[in-house]
């Protein structure tokens, strides 16, 4: 088993234990907003940004989970940011199950085309249909960040930080 | 995916110290009510949602980890990253053989011998990590994880 011993998130939020729930959420959530955009100009611009693409996700669960016991605490607006935080990290959810779709297959494609080219094979098992899935969740996958993003443009077009912000001022 | 339960009484006006244990034990007690199902290993939906609760467990600790003392924390948080890691590595499996098993359905006949072989491999992969993860949990409750995480909100 890996070893855990140095991995404590090294992020510590400024929450304030005497101060309300509220306060402390409208507080830290711009800062995770932060944290999560980050890394959005890097995968937009990176040709092929599989690993940076799955950090930013990872980045943007704590701000999910957080905005999800918010959900309550604040009016209409604030739902409507959840909804659309939501809906980007399960975009980003799906593109990181095609990337993990795509590498395991083309690991098995080697295996079977390695297999194929030795001397003592019976029967060669055709690659045909392997080669055909790969090439539609590569197609997949290409809408899905076309998708994504679109999303993120728009997010930075009509300030979603600002807009979130306001939905916790209200 | 589940949802959350609902944190039962939570006053969003209240000091953060007061209200945060009952948003931790709530989500730890939510995380740990799947346990059962998930050891069964009848569907995947049970080890799914198992996962996703400790994500939100992870979440609470992440955010406020400035509100729990450092040894206490870091030992709690440990040990859940390591039973997130051993649900993580089954999960993946489960998507990947389910998206093939999706594809592979539409084919026919020997346009499907590739993905047999696949899929009988990746079975095989899925039950040593199940195996690593049932160890993992067992591990885990053998030294007390319920007890000591409970530290944490009470």
């Amino acid at each position: 088993m890996p070893n855990y011993t140095s991995k404590v998130p090294k992020k510590i939020y400024p929450v304030n234990p005497q101060q309300s729930l509220k306060e402390n959420i409208a507080a830290v959530l711009p800062l995770m907003y932060d944290d999560f955009i980050s890394l959005a100009g890097s995968v937009l611009s990176s040709p092929n940004p599989k690993n940076l693409i799955h950090r930013m996700r990872i980045n943007g669960k704590p701000l999910r989970y957080a905005m999800e016991i918010a959900e309550d605490g604040f009016g209409k607006e604030f739902k409507n940011c959840f909804n659309e935080v939501k809906k980007m990290l399960e975009l980003m959810g799906s593109i990181h199950d095609c990337d993990v779709n795509i590498s395991e297959l083309e690991i098995f494609l080697k295996e079977i085309r390695t297999d194929n080219n030795k001397d003592n094979v019976e029967e060669k098992i055709s690659t045909t249909e392997i080669e055909g899935f790969i090439n539609m969740l590569k197609g997949k996958r290409k809408e899905l960040f076309g998708n994504f993003s679109d999303e993120i443009n728009k997010w930075r077009k009509e300030n979603f930080k600002e807009r979130l912000i306001k939905s916790m001022n209200n | 995916m589940a949802r959350p339960l609902k944190i039962r009484g939570i006053n969003y006006e209240e000091p953060l110290g007061k209200v945060l244990p009952r948003i931790l034990k709530t989500r730890f007690t939510e995380m740990m009510a799947y346990e059962n199902d998930m050891l069964k290993n009848k569907d995947t939906e049970s080890l799914h949602n198992m996962r996703v609760s400790a994500r939100r467990v992870q979440a609470v600790l992440k955010i406020f980890r400035a509100c729990y003392p450092q040894e206490l924390y870091n030992i709690n948080y440990r040990k859940l990253k390591s039973l997130l890691h051993a649900l993580g590595e089954v999960r993946q499996l489960d998507v990947f053989t389910g998206t093939v098993k999706e594809y592979a359905s539409a084919l026919k006949g020997n346009e499907k011998r590739a993905f047999n072989i696949l899929l009988v491999k990746q079975n095989k992969i899925r039950n040593q990590k199940r195996k690593l993860l049932t160890e993992r949990l067992k591990k885990l409750n053998n030294k007390g994880f319920r007890e000591k995480f409970a530290e944490l909100y009470i």
